[in-house]
């Protein structure tokens, strides 16, 4: 298939793939191309445009939804384009292709004594899709996302032409291509500042707090630390509201660590390969399986909170990186367990002012549904400077549901009532996780001048409308 | 259930053939209410465009497509399915309902007349749900729907072709099933009985007719039953179980 493409074959005789949503919840045949080269998607681009097709364009496919999936239309995966092109080890300025993901990126620093500036809750996370939608991290409210830390990007644009674009350079295509889904671009260079690190361990402390209100209240206290993640147990009842508990940490300052040679070896950081020392874990999803109901749920996260609560009393410990980040790596394909339906991951953005009470009522709202999310997460964020900015000055709270034929009329009815809390209160919504908002929601919670800006940018960078996404036809997001 | 639709906003796509009169037509409007999008096909674009405008009264976005197309035209079809596949995206269903069934007098034995019910009934047929299958094979779902005919099961004294080109049709959909079944594809042979449609319009005495809806309605059932073969309506599979037990020589002397 790659040979016809290359000799000048039709794109709509590659194979029809079915691909999904890394949540399972959304998927979509498409006509599959892998390129390994700039030209090669450069004669993909041009080939789907005689053939009059679409393209959706796909990294490491972990967009919950069905940001990087096209019903019927061509697939860009830019995964084979995964070669680290140029690494100054002085400065920490890496020169990637869009395939390369955080887990190859940080194996080829870290021993160097760099670490990514902004990393997603699973490493997959390739750094082309991650610009697609602007990842954040835990340390949000500090660093920013990951477009903030980037020098320099080459974009293949909708029409052919490669253009190198910066902070000073094509200035409003970096500021639009980063974080706009795909639609305008292929991102096939990325010159990324690194973090110096002096440690492959982070100090952690845990606590244990009874409301949303307090577990804030705990976060604001501790600005000076790099990373601030909650979680809340949003199956406890009423009095119990929003009981959680918070992780924070920070970078080691120099010195700090009496070994840094040894704890910034990459073996130092590997997630353990067996849980409780015989089961494999790429086996463990199958054993989530059987909480993934309510009274088993209830039982995890209240088992979770206690366990927490005893952690909160010990001092402050050191953890790897990689175990601190990837969290959500360590059991494999655990979205499998919420097979055949799917899971969807319900983000919002809220501005301060308004994101406890927002939350508040996302639980009970949840709860009163019959509905409770499985998992709850509370991070800090900052406004950026990119135009189709997720960002507020306030908080976000994500929210896993499983998704069930018994309960998807239910859930839909929810996750709209919910919204609407959400555009009342000036919040957002994220391309990376959401699966369910529509056009009329997507236009009342985002700034119409910016979707203008977005739409003529769109009508220079890709005239004929190559590049699309399920997603992006379900928000009418390049609709006039 | 196919992983992944759940929570797909757009509706399921149903491509018919024949789509300008008749069965296609009522099937298109049965489908279009059921909560498909539907791509329809006929040579009459003028009656399509009409047709769809009526289906998309009340939608804020169009749910029906119209595209004009001679089935005999059969190079076009490869670019026509991936043109529809690209302007409707999410095929789940191919219905063929195009078919002539040209008047015959006892005498008459007219090989331009039966070569376009060939071409029309027949090759048409194959060239528009080889199309299907290959994509559906790779989907690994969808349903191809074949109109055949009670036609098609006796070869009776009066149109030779037309019941030949059913008989045919009905080894091919029979063949493909078999073909498709383990990419769960699904294949269903409609075999109707007199349905009041212009192509019957200037028959008499006709058995158990019924209306282009009712049909549909059946035939919709049919579909989401995942049923080999039809009998529209279903009074006609016992009674084609008696026809086709009756021995040829018995069958000829048979005032039908
Ligand atoms: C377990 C888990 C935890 C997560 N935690 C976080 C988190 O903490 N913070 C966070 O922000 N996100 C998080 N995510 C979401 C994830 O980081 C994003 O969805 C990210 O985009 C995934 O990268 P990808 O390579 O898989 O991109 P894909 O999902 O393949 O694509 C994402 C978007 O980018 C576009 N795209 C892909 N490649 C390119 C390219 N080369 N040029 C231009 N556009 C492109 C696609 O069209 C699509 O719109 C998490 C996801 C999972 C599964
Ligand atoms: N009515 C019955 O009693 C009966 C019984 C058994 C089986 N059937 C079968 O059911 C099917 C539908 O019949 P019907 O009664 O609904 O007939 P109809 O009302 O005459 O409709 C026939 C349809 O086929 C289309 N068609 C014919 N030739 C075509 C061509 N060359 N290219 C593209 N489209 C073409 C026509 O559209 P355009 O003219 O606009 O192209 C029209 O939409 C036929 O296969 C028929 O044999 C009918």
């Amino acid at each position: 298939m790659q040979q016809a493409l290359l000799s000048g074959g039709l794109v709509l005789s590659s194979r029809m793939e079915r691909m999904r949503g890394w949540g399972m919840s959304h998927g979509a045949d498409m006509y599959a191309t892998r390129p390994t080269t700039v030209e090669q998607a450069q004669r993909i681009l041009e080939r789907a445009h005689e053939e009059g097709v679409k393209i959706t364009l796909r990294g490491s496919g972990q967009s919950y939804g069905d940001a990087s999936i096209g019903q019927d239309r061509v697939l860009l995966d830019l995964t084979r384009m995964r070669r680290v092109l140029a690494w100054d080890p002085i400065n920490g300025v890496i020169d990637v292709e869009p395939g390369v993901r955080i887990v190859d990126l940080w194996h080829y620093t870290l021993e160097d004594g760099w670490w990514p500036p902004v990393v997603s809750g699973t490493m997959r996370t390739s750094l082309g899709g991650g610009l697609g939608v602007n990842i954040h991290g835990k340390n949000s409210f500090k660093y920013g996302t990951l477009g903030d830390h980037v020098l320099e990007i080459d974009v293949l644009t909708g029409d052919g032409r490669l253009l190198t674009c910066s902070p000073s350079q094509h200035r409003d295509i970096f500021y639009a291509v980063i974080g706009s889904g795909g639609v305008l671009g292929v991102i096939t260079r990325i010159r990324l500042q690194m973090k110096r690190v002096y440690s492959g361990e982070v100090l952690v402390e845990t606590f244990s707090t009874r409301s949303i209100q307090e577990m804030i209240d705990v976060m604001e206290a501790h600005l000076d630390q790099d990373y601030l993640v909650g979680w809340v147990d949003a199956l406890a009842p009423g009095f119990q509201l929003g009981r959680g508990t918070l992780h924070v940490a920070r970078n080691l300052q120099e010195g700090e660590d009496k070994r840094p040679h040894h704890t910034l070896k990459l073996s130092y950081q590997e997630l353990p390969e067996v849980f409780l020392g015989f089961v494999p874990k790429s086996m463990l999803w199958m054993g989530l399986w059987m909480f993934l109901h309510r009274p088993g749920m209830r039982l995890v996260n209240t088992a979770k909170f206690h366990a927490d609560r005893r952690e909160a009393s010990r001092p402050p410990y050191r953890q790897s990186h990689a175990g601190f980040n990837f969290l959500l790596d360590y059991v494999p394909g655990w979205q499998k367990s919420y097979q055949p339906g799917g899971l969807i991951q319900y983000q919002t953005f809220v501005p301060k002012a308004a994101a406890r009470q927002v939350f508040e009522q996302q639980i009970l709202l949840s709860q009163k549904a019959g509905i409770p999310p499985f998992l709850a997460v509370l991070k800090k964020h900052l406004p950026d400077p990119f135009l189709m900015s997720y960002n507020v000055d306030g908080y976000s709270f994500a929210l896993d549901y499983p998704v069930r034929e018994r309960n998807q009329r239910r859930l839909h009815r929810l996750a709209h009532e919910m919204t609407e809390i959400v555009i009342q209160h000036g919040g957002r919504f994220y391309f990376a996780k959401d699966g369910i908002l529509t056009e009329n929601e997507f236009k009342r919670s985002f700034p119409a001048d910016r979707l203008r800006q977005l739409r003529s940018l769109k009508s220079q960078l890709d005239p004929s409308g190559i590049l699309t996404s399920d997603m992006a036809d379900r928000i009418g997001l390049l609709k006039e | 259930m196919t992983s992944g639709t759940l929570l797909r906003a757009a509706r399921p796509v149903a491509l018919i053939v024949g789509a300008s009169s008749g069965i296609g037509e009522a099937l298109a409007r049965h489908l279009a209410k059921e909560g498909y999008a539907v791509a329809l096909v006929a040579r009459r674009i003028e009656v399509l465009r009409k047709l769809a405008a009526e289906i998309n009264q009340g939608h804020a976005d169009p749910i029906a497509f119209p595209f004009a197309h001679d089935t005999t035209h059969y190079t076009e079809i490869p670019t026509l399915f991936q043109q529809i596949s690209q302007q409707a995206p999410g095929l789940e269903l191919v219905v063929y309902a195009a078919g002539i069934m040209p008047t015959l007098a006892p005498d008459e034995f007219d090989f331009t007349k039966d070569q376009s019910i060939l071409d029309i009934n027949l090759l048409g047929a194959i060239a528009w749900l080889n199309e299907a299958a290959k994509r559906f094979s790779q989907t690994k779902r969808g349903t191809i729907v074949g109109i055949g005919s009670v036609a098609g099961d006796r070869g009776r004294r009066g149109n030779t072709v037309y019941a030949a080109s059913k008989a045919a049709l009905d080894t091919y959909l029979e063949s493909l099933r078999n073909r498709l079944a383990p990419h769960d594809v699904h294949v269903l042979t409609v075999k109707p009985g007199p349905v009041r449609t212009p192509m019957t319009a200037h028959l008499k005495n006709q058995p158990f007719i019924i209306e282009p809806h009712q049909a549909a309605m059946r035939i919709a059932k049919a579909i989401h039953s995942r049923r080999n073969i039809v009998y529209v309506p279903g009074i006609w599979r016992p009674i084609m179980w008696i026809i086709r037990q009756i021995p040829s020589f018995l069958f000829r002397k048979m005032s039908f």
